[in-house]
């Protein structure tokens, strides 16, 4: 190929990503985005580990699992009576060189009226050193408010923890 | 060779340096001053050592721009892939003076890192073991050994780390070291910059899985080696026509569309995706270690199955291939299947809900399931 078709073909290669971005620009509210990307070649936030504690009455632990992106987790629940709880102590460190930022924490929780969860120990805005390592916790409970005969539903508890980080403004 | 010498002793400085000291005491400046400061003393060193070397380079602005064509698809197709994937925001600050910084920080020593290259290649462009140490050495320099072992914890986090990030890293210096032979440290640079980038400067990523990060990081460095090893042997060895032939890139086209569409046909991109049979309960009808292809369902398709069909179904977290042996109603008017493996003496202890339904076996393939059959007895 000659140099002059080259340079036509690269300025109509420029001319689609420009589109590209013109496009993104226009339809941005209407692309299907999925919170904050954490695995980049120089970014890495990640939950360490999640261990349970000491069950409170007959509280037990089904399962405590690490997402696939290294900052959801999901916890399962068994909770018998009022009053049971469980609390997981969950550690996230920053591997990386940058420093991040929790931008958002977000929970979802299978519906039940009798089952609460609460966290503590860290919120939003919390800045993570490069380097460093932070621990909070996340309480899973059987509310002693209630006072019927829950149904089964209402006795396991599935809770979709959500972390998004991103680097801190210098 | 001496001089070459100096510089792998220089580099293998930096890399324990940087591993077992700056990288763990994570210094503030450390990406903005510290480690560009060292890639600065180490070009100064490399320029001092080969100023008086030379490489002859041909037909430079030819691969160039041939370099610059590859690039720009790649990123056409990179971003487009957010469209079938779904797209994430990028974790890195949008402020435009944190932008900068990170530019500088991450784009800025990839110049410095190419010059380097550059002049240990000028200083010995002859001998093979001089490329195999710059590649281990820059693979090396570009690791990150925070966390190094965290990579290792099992089977399936070892696996995914080698393809995810070092084979990559290597396929990738090793055409970076070869662009460098056939181009100084322009073409290098180029493709980095290209590569690097985008996540730092565009708000938004394409969100993209391990697998096909694994198959981008190992097939993007072989197109772009396939293509400038075409123009360069085209324009620089004097072949005959015939010779020049063998090395033309239309060649690759069928098997790089060949390691497309597998790719999408495993990752499930298609109406049909395969799956590994992992358990015996299927038996006769197909065993451990065959494969089956699955279609998926529309609803309207679900409606369509009676008994006697073999499913696939979500249980909890895993997939099931079982057959339909009875179709109920769950009392609110919703089909519900009733399964059971072939070889199992009971039926499934829980109903399959409508929703729960995935696809239907459309064929079987024998024995092709015995890798994902061994890698998930590792893993488990």
């Amino acid at each position: 190929m000659e140099t002059k078709n080259k340079n036509a073909l690269i300025g109509g290669l420029l001319a689609i990503v420009f589109v590209m971005a013109v496009g993104y620009a226009a339809f941005a509210t209407q692309l299907n985005i999925n919170g904050t990307a954490n695995i980049t070649s120089k970014w890495d936030v990640h939950i360490e580990s999640i261990t349970a504690g000491t069950p409170v009455g007959t509280a037990t632990s089904k399962s405590a699992t690490v997402g696939t992106d290294k900052l959801s987790a999901t916890f399962e629940t068994d909770l018998v009576a009022p009053g049971d709880s469980l609390t997981y102590t969950v550690e996230v460190k920053n591997g990386g060189t940058l420093p991040a930022k929790l931008s958002a924490i977000t929970f979802e929780q299978t519906e039940s009226n009798a089952i609460a969860y609460s966290y503590a120990g860290i919120q939003q805005n919390d800045v993570l050193a490069a380097g460093a390592t932070t621990t909070f916790t996340v309480t899973v409970k059987y509310n002693d408010t209630v006072t019927s005969q829950p149904t089964d539903a209402d006795k396991t508890s599935t809770l979709d923890m959500q972390l998004s980080y991103v680097q801190d403004q210098a | 060779m001496k001089n070459n010498l100096i510089l792998y002793a220089v580099l293998l400085i930096y890399i324990l340096l940087n591993a077992f000291v700056l990288a763990p005491a994570n210094l503030p400046l450390y990406n903005e001053i510290i480690n560009p400061l060292m890639w600065i003393v180490i070009c100064g060193i490399a320029w001092w050592l080969s100023k008086d070397s030379s490489l002859r380079i041909k037909d430079e602005n030819n691969k160039t721009q041939s370099l610059l064509i590859v690039m720009i698809i790649y990123i056409i197709l990179y971003f487009l892939l957010g469209l079938i994937f779904g797209f994430q925001k990028t974790p890195y600050s949008k402020d435009l003076l944190n932008i900068l910084t990170n530019v500088w920080s991450f784009g800025g020593i990839i110049f410095f890192q190419e010059f380097i290259r550059a002049s240990m290649v000028k200083l010995e462009s002859k001998k093979t073991i001089n490329f195999v140490i710059i590649v281990i050495l820059f693979t090396l320099a570009n690791l990150s050994f925070n966390n190094f072992g965290d990579h290792f914890v099992d089977v399936k986090e070892t696996f995914i780390y080698s393809v995810t990030i070092l084979i990559p890293l290597v396929v990738s210096n090793g055409v970076l070291t070869y662009l460098s032979y056939i181009g100084g440290a322009r073409l290098p640079i180029i493709y980095r910059l290209f590569v690097t980038l985008p996540e730092f400067i565009v708000p938004i990523l394409p969100n993209l899985d391990w697998f096909v990060t694994a198959v981008i990081g190992i097939t993007l460095p072989l197109g772009v080696f396939i293509y400038l090893n075409y123009i360069h042997v085209k324009k620089v060895e004097r072949f005959s026509r015939r010779e020049r032939k063998k090395y033309s890139p239309v060649v690759y086209v069928p098997i790089f569309a060949f390691i497309a569409v597998t790719a999408g046909f495993v990752i499930g991109l298609f109406k049909y995706q395969p799956v590994a049979v992992l358990s015996g309960s299927m038996s006769p009808t197909f065993d451990r270690g065959d494969a089956v292809v699955v279609k998926k369902l529309t609803s309207a398709e679900k409606d369509q199955l009676k008994k006697g069909d073999v499913i696939q179904f979500t249980s909890g977290s895993k997939f099931v291939v079982h057959r339909i042996v009875k179709i109920d109603n769950d009392g609110n008017g919703n089909r519900v299947f009733i399964t059971k493996g072939d070889h199992n003496n009971a039926v499934d202890a829980n109903v399959v809900g409508y929703d729960q339904v995935a696809g239907e076996v459309a064929f079987i393939v024998k024995y092709i399931g015995y890798p994902s059959v061994w890698l998930s007895g590792m893993v488990s």
